[in-house]
């Protein structure tokens, strides 16, 4: 049987994001209302995983796309990718999507 | 009679012959601060009841703990309209006020429910809490910031202190007038861009008439109480994100939060960011006046 494919997609209802040189700001919204206490920054490639989930993709599916912008071998990329999304599925950053 | 704020003019009139409108803290703001302002038209009467039909509320909030006049005042908001409500507690003269705020129209319909109906009513224009509120609520219409900060105006060059209550605004400020420069405010700043550069501005306070001033904002600092003086120049998403920690933000929805973070972007990408522990005596000003001069 072929195993179910899991989605992740950015929370962009819940945060304002912006880009401020290399790195970004992610201002979470509770209500609607900024908190501004729990503010995110990203460095560069924080910030390049996270655009890669700006439209719903599987893990292996973002380590493809960044394979092409990023001189690091696959094992490493997917260990840093699989990290970043422990922590933003924490927070609140990302969520897991039904397809 | 006119009241001028940074980008701003409020042509106030009455509508109710047993109210009267007497400037305290906005007397001295009867002239231009800027060279382009946007008029609003405000209008003051007496009623009975506060007409809130269709409001919700976006946001609230209430005086501080040990407050003279307790109140709790609201944001509001109905189909495009903005509005402020303030209920008083204790104040001897008001139960009640409403500033009916339309952005398209520029005008501003103040309503005010007196404690005893048929009593002569005189208020500050930009009364407490409902001056502060509106003030917020203006700059963030015209993309400006107010910040919890002290500002001075040191022979032409502007520097902001910002931290939480508390830390030493007012002592910084008070240091530096010591040595010979000029206090905008030392506890909030309305920050006002024009032509790409952004200003520093005192605005009117609640309970005491100060003059209008303003300088351009040339340095940042972020402070804190410290055994001896250490600056150290921040950069970066990290020193904006600190940078707006001081800010008031009374934002409601998404796009207010974004146009908030755009700005502060902008700041913190024209303006020099400063960690600023400091111990409290006049050594700290040559510290940072040799910043400018590079050594």
């Amino acid at each position: 049987m072929e195993q179910k494919k899991i989605f992740y997609r950015l929370n962009s209802d819940k945060f304002v994001t912006r880009q401020m040189g290399s790195e970004m700001v992610m201002v979470p919204l509770s209500n609607n209302v900024a908190d501004m206490t729990s503010v995110l920054t990203l460095n560069e490639v924080g910030g390049d995983i996270l655009k890669a989930f700006v439209e719903a993709a599987t893990v292996d599916e973002v380590i493809a796309k960044l394979l092409k912008s990023y001189d690091v071998d696959e094992p490493t990329l997917k260990l840093d990718v699989e990290e970043f999304i422990e922590k933003a599925m924490a927070r609140g950053v990302i969520d897991k999507v039904s397809i | 009679m006119n009241v001028y704020l940074p980008g701003i003019k409020l042509n106030f009139s009455l509508r109710s012959t047993k109210l009267f409108l007497e400037p305290l803290g906005s007397a001295l703001y009867d002239f231009p601060l800027t060279e382009n302002y946007v008029e609003f038209h405000c209008f003051y009467y007496l009623t009975e009841k506060t007409d809130l039909t269709g409001f919700s509320e976006v946001l609230s909030g209430k005086s501080f703990e040990g407050a003279e006049i307790p109140y709790k005042w609201a944001i509001l908001s109905r189909d495009g309209y903005s509005g402020i409500h303030v209920e008083f507690y204790d104040d001897p003269h008001l139960l009640r006020a409403f500033c009916l705020i339309d952005f398209h129209k520029n005008t501003l319909e103040i309503s005010l429910v007196p404690k005893v109906t048929g009593n002569v009513i005189k208020v500050d224009p930009l009364f407490q809490p409902m001056g502060s509120i509106l003030m917020v609520v203006m700059a963030h219409q015209q993309n400006d910031v107010i910040i919890h900060a002290s500002g001075v105006d040191d022979d032409g060059v502007g520097r902001l202190f910002t931290a939480v209550s508390g830390t030493g605004k007012s002592t910084m400020a008070g240091i530096w007038k010591e040595k010979g420069a000029k206090v905008i405010n030392d506890d909030r700043l309305w920050l006002h861009k024009g032509n790409d550069k952004w200003y520093i501005f005192n605005t009117p306070m609640p309970y005491y008439a100060q003059t209008p001033s303003f300088v351009e904002l040339n340095e940042i600092f972020l402070i804190r109480q410290s055994l001896q003086n250490e600056l150290k120049q921040l950069n970066g998403a990290n020193a904006a994100m600190r940078f707006m920690a001081n800010a008031i933000q009374h934002f409601y929805d998404k796009e207010m939060t974004g146009r908030h973070l755009d700005r502060i972007l902008d700041i913190a990408s024209k303006v020099p960011i400063y960690d600023c522990g400091f111990k409290p005596d006049v050594e700290v000003v040559e510290t940072i006046r040799c910043l400018g001069s590079g050594q």
